[in-house]
C-alpha cells in the first residue's frame, strides 16, 4: 500500500508545485529534428542553438551539417536519434536545434 | 613504461584495464563510469615483461576539444606526454565515430596502437573490418580485442604491439598544418574534413550487411522499458523484485547460516574465557566487539545478494533507459537526466556519486545534484534498512523499494525548492545521453565486483565499526566520574549522557530514547554504525534469526527490547536514511560544490528534511493505526513549521531575486 | 592470569583495527574498506565550470 503511495510521489509532486516549464527559443521556418518522421533519413542542414558548448559537442559525435541522421523512437519527451551507428536520446529542445533539409 | 587507454566512452577502457592489470574498478554499461584517471601495474602474464609496466585508464572522451569535466583530463593527461604509449579503444561497432578521436590522437606523435575492441558484437553483425587497409591509411597498427572475454581476448596481442611500439615514430594520417587555429571557422572546417576522412577509410575498409539506423529489438525493447508512462512502473517493478530476491527469498536464507556461524564464534569465545574473567572485559570483547561487529557482519550475505542483482542490472544497459525516464522528471524540476548516473553510482557509495556530479555541465545542476545524491540509500545504510525490514516488517521488500522511491521523490523536491531558492527557473539545459545497447549481463563480472564489495564491508566492519562499537561499549559502561555504571542504572552512563539532549529533541519522531540517539549519531561516522551501535547498547548480537533470539532472551523479541512501535520504526529507519549522509560524504560534498553556503544550506536541507518526514511518518502513521496522535505531537509540529517556514523564506527569497534580475534585464 | 590474556586480546584487536584505518587515511583513502578502488581520494579538479569559446579556442591551438 505505503508503496504505491511512494511510487506515484514524484508524479503527484509535479502537479501539486507549479512546473517551471523550459522555454524554447529556436524560431523559423525550417525544418527540425523535432518535426521529423520516424525512421526516414534526414539530411542535416545546420545545427544551430544559442549554446556554442553543445553545437561543438554534437560535432564531436558527428552530428553536423549534411551528415545523416534519424529518429528512431520518440520516448517520454525524448528523442532517439540514430547518428553514426549509434544511439542517442536527446531532449525535445535538443531537437528543435537540429535543422533538416 | 607507462601506457594510456584513450578512446570514446562506453568503448570498454575500463573494462579492458580490469582485464590487463587484475583491478576492479567500477565498469557499467553506460557511457560516463569512469570520471577520473587511474593507474595499475599489467600483470605481468600479460605483459610478458620484467620490467614495470603501468596502464592509466583515462575517462571517455569524444574529441580533443573537451565538452565535460571528465574529457579535459583525458585531454589534459595525453597532451603532458605523459604516456609512452597510447593504447586507442575504440569500439569497432561504430568506427565512424571513434576514429575521428583517433585521428587527433594520432596527431600528438605519441606511439599509438588501436585496439578494435567489441569485436565479439561486430562478429555477430558479420560486420567486416579489413584491418590491414584500416592500419596501413591510419599509420599505426590495429589489435583485434574482446575485453569482456576471459581467453582469446586479443589482449596479450595488444601490449605486446604496444610495448614494441615504444620509443618509435608515427605519422600522423592527417595533420593541421598550415590551419589557422584561431580561428573558430576554419577549426571548424578543418574537423569536417576529418570527418570525411574517416567517412571514406571506414567506406573502404568497414562493409556492414545490416545498417544502423534501422528498428531492431533493442528499440522495441527501449520503447516500452523508457515508455512515458510504463517506464517509472517497470523500474519500481524492477527494483521491487531486487529487494524481494534479496531482502525477503534468498539473502535471509543464506544470512541464518551466515549468522549461525557468528554465534558460535560468540559461544566459542564466551567458553574459551570462562567465569574468572572480569565482567568489563568479557562484555568489551563479547558484547562491543564480536557482537557489534557481528550484528552488522551478519547482514553481509543479504547484502551481497543485493550487489550482485544490482551489478547485474548496471551490466545489461538498462540503467541508461531509466536516466531517460527521470530526464522528463528531472527536468520540470530543474535538474537533467545527467543527474541520475551520480544517483546510480551513489547506490553504492555516495562519495563516488557526488564526484560524478563532474559530469553536469551546468553549475547549480551540478551543485544540486551533489547536495541531493546522498538522498538515495547507499550501500551503507542497506544494513540499517534490512535490520528494520527484518526486525519490524517480515522482511518485507516494499521496505527497500519504497526507501529508494521516498528518495528520488525528496530529490525531486529538494531540487524544486533549490530552483526556487536560487532563482533560476528560466534557465534551461539540453539532455544528450549515448544510449548504449542492451546486452546479457556478465554473472562473472557481477560476481567479481560483489567478492570486492563483500571485501570492503568486511573491512570496514573490521576497523571503523569495530573501533566505534568498542568506544559506545566503554562510554556505556563508565559514567562521568569514570566509574562503572550500576546494574538498572544505564542512564547515567557517559553515552547516556551525551545523547540524552539530542533524544529529547526526537520524542515527536517516536524515538526519544538515548540508545536510539546514540545509534543516530554514530551513524555520521558511517551508516553501519547505526546497527553495531544499536546491538551494543541493547546488548542484541543477532538481528537476523529473531525467533532464535526471542527464544534465547525468554519471549522478548527485538522489537519489544527497543521498544518500538513499527510506525515509530519506520520514522526512525526514514530519519537515518536521509538525514546528512556520513562525513566523509559531508567532505566529498564540500570538494564538490566548492562553495561553503551550499555546503551549509545542502546540510541544514538534509537534516530539516530528515526531520520533517520522519515526524510526518510517526505522527500520521500513529494517527492511521492507533486513531490517535503520537506523543509531542504540538512541539514537533512546532519545529517542523519553523523548518518550512525558513525553508518558504528562502523560496520567497529566491522568487524575488529572480523578479529583480528579470526586471534588470528587461531594462 | 586469564584477565591479562583478555585484555591483551582486545588491545590487540583494537590496535590493529587503528593502524588499518590510519595506514588507509594516510593513503588518501576517505573511508576504511573502499569499495570503489579508493579513488575518491583524487583531488577534485579545477576546470569545472562553463569553457568560454576563447578557451575552446586554445585548446584547439594545443591540439
Amino acid at each position: 500500500m505505503s508503496q504505491s503511495i511512494l511510487n506515484l510521489l514524484p508524479s503527484k509532486l509535479m502537479q501539486l508545485f507549479q512546473a517551471c516549464d523550459v522555454e524554447t527559443n529556436i524560431e523559423g521556418g525550417d525544418k527540425s529534428l523535432f518535426e521529423a518522421q520516424l525512421n526516414r533519413a534526414y539530411t542535416i542542414k545546420a545545427v544551430e542553438s544559442t549554446d556554442k558548448e553543445i553545437v561543438d559537442f554534437l560535432f564531436t559525435l558527428g552530428c553536423y551539417k549534411g551528415e545523416s541522421v534519424s529518429v528512431i523512437s520518440v520516448l517520454s519527451d525524448t528523442y532517439v536519434i540514430a547518428v553514426k551507428d549509434a544511439r542517442y536520446s536527446i531532449d525535445a529542445d535538443l531537437s528543435k536545434a537540429i535543422l533538416l533539409f | 613504461m607507462k601506457i594510456a587507454l584513450a578512446g570514446n566512452p562506453n568503448s570498454g577502457k575500463t573494462t579492458l584495464f580490469n582485464a590487463i592489470t587484475g583491478k576492479i574498478e567500477r565498469v557499467g554499461n553506460w557511457a560516463g563510469v569512469t570520471i577520473s584517471k587511474k593507474e595499475g601495474p599489467i600483470k605481468p602474464a600479460i605483459s610478458k615483461s620484467d620490467s614495470q609496466i603501468i596502464a592509466v585508464d583515462l575517462p571517455g572522451a569524444y574529441s580533443m576539444s573537451p565538452f565535460t569535466s571528465e574529457e579535459t583530463i583525458t585531454r589534459n593527461y595525453v597532451k603532458s606526454a605523459q604516456a609512452d604509449v597510447i593504447i586507442n579503444v575504440v569500439d569497432s561497432t561504430n568506427l565512424s565515430r571513434s576514429l575521428f578521436f583517433t585521428t587527433q590522437l594520432l596527431q600528438l606523435g605519441i606511439p599509438l596502437v588501436v585496439a578494435l575492441n567489441k569485436t565479439d558484437i561486430s562478429n555477430k553483425r558479420k560486420t567486416e573490418i579489413d584491418l590491414n587497409q584500416l592500419s596501413e591509411v591510419l599509420g599505426c597498427p590495429v589489435v583485434e580485442t574482446t575485453a569482456t572475454s576471459g581467453n582469446f581476448n586479443g589482449l596479450e596481442a595488444l601490449i605486446a604491439t604496444a610495448i614494441e611500439l615504444d620509443g618509435h615514430q608515427q605519422s600522423a594520417p592527417f595533420s593541421d598544418v598550415g590551419i589557422d587555429l584561431k580561428n573558430p571557422e576554419s577549426v571548424r572546417s578543418f574537423d569536417t574534413k576529418r570527418f570525411d576522412f574517416v567517412k571514406a577509410l571506414v567506406s573502404r575498409t568497414v562493409t556492414r550487411p545490416i545498417e544502423s539506423n534501422i528498428q531492431t529489438f533493442q528499440d522495441k525493447a527501449d520503447r516500452i522499458l523508457a515508455h512515458k508512462w510504463l517506464g517509472l512502473p517497470i523500474f519500481a517493478v524492477i527494483m521491487w523484485a531486487v529487494f524481494s530476491i534479496s531482502q525477503t527469498h534468498v539473502g535471509p536464507v543464506l544470512a541464518d547460516v551466515f549468522v549461525g556461524w557468528i554465534d558460535s564464534l560468540y559461544a566459542l569465545v564466551e567458553t574459551l574465557m570462562g567465569d574468572e574473567v572480569s565482567p568489563l572485559l568479557s562484555a568489551l570483547l563479547l558484547d562491543g566487539i564480536i557482537g557489534g561487529v557481528g550484528a552488522v557482519i551478519g547482514f553481509l550475505p543479504l547484502i551481497m545478494v543485493l550487489f550482485f542483482l544490482l551489478a547485474l542490472l548496471e551490466d545489461s544497459g538498462y540503467m541508461a533507459r531509466v536516466a531517460v525516464i527521470m530526464d522528463r522528471f528531472f527536468k520540470k524540476v530543474g535538474l537533467s537526466g545527467k543527474s541520475i548516473i551520480p544517483m546510480v553510482i551513489g547506490t553504492g557509495c555516495a562519495i563516488p556519486g557526488i564526484m560524478a556530479t563532474r559530469t553536469i555541465q551546468n553549475q547549480r545542476q551540478r551543485r544540486t545534484t551533489a547536495m541531493l545524491t546522498p538522498f538515495i540509500p547507499c550501500g551503507a545504510k542497506l544494513p540499517v534498512i534490512a535490520l528494520f525490514a527484518g526486525v519490524f516488517f517480515e522482511n518485507a521488500a516494499w521496505v527497500g523499494t519504497s526507501m529508494y522511491f521516498a528518495g528520488i521523490a525528496l530529490i525531486i523536491f529538494g531540487a524544486l525548492m533549490v530552483v526556487r531558492i536560487t532563482g533560476e527557473k528560466g534557465s534551461r539545459s539540453f539532455f544528450i545521453l549515448e544510449l548504449p545497447e542492451y546486452r546479457i549481463p556478465s554473472v562473472k563480472r557481477a560476481v567479481v565486483s560483489t567478492l570486492s564489495r563483500a571485501k570492503a564491508f568486511v573491512i570496514k566492519a573490521a576497523t571503523i565499526i569495530l573501533v566505534c562499537n568498542a568506544v559506545v561499549q566503554i562510554m556505556q559502561t563508565f559514567n562521568w566520574q569514570f566509574e562503572v555504571v550500576a546494574e538498572g542504572a544505564a542512564d547515567t552512563s557517559i553515552l547516556a549522557g551525551i545523547a540524552t539532549p539530542f533524544a529529547f529533541i526526537l520524542i515527536p519522531l517516536g524515538f526519544g530514547v538515548w540508545q536510539l540517539a546514540a545509534a543516530a549519531i554514530t551513524g555520521f561516522i558511517a551508516k553501519e554504525n547505526v546497527v553495531g551501535t544499536l546491538a551494543v547498547v541493547y546488548g542484541i548480537t543477532n538481528f537476523i534469526d529473531t525467533e532464535e533470539l526471542a527464544l534465547v532472551s525468554g519471549g522478548a523479541d527485538v522489537a519489544s527490547i527497543m521498544g518500538l512501535s513499527s510506525v515509530a520504526a519506520l520514522s526512525y529507519l526514514v530519519f537515518n536514511l536521509f538525514t546528512p549522509p556520513c562525513f566523509a560524504a559531508i567532505g566529498a560534498m564540500n570538494a564538490e560544490l566548492e562553495n561553503k553556503k551550499w555546503l551549509w544550506g545542502g546540510v541544514a536541507f538534509q537534516f530539516g528534511v530528515g526531520y520533517v518526514v520522519a515526524f510526518m511518518t510517526y505522527q500520521i502513521g500513529t494517527l492511521l493505526v492507533t486513531g490517535l496522535l503520537g506523543q509531542g505531537f504540538i512541539y514537533g509540529l512546532i519545529a517542523s513549521l519553523i523548518l518550512v517556514g525558513i525553508l518558504v523564506y528562502f523560496v520567497r527569497k529566491g522568487g524575488e531575486d529572480e523578479e529583480q534580475k528579470l526586471e534588470l534585464s528587461a531594462a | 592470569m586469564t584477565n591479562i590474556v583478555v585484555a591483551f586480546t582486545i588491545l590487540v584487536i583494537l590496535s590493529l583495527s587503528v593502524m588499518r584505518i590510519l595506514s588507509d587515511k594516510r593513503k588518501g583513502k576517505s573511508c576504511t574498506g573502499c569499495a570503489e578502488g579508493g579513488s575518491c581520494s583524487t583531488k577534485p579538479i579545477q576546470d569545472t565550470g562553463k569553457h568560454s569559446i576563447d578557451k575552446r579556442i586554445k585548446i584547439k591551438q594545443l591540439t
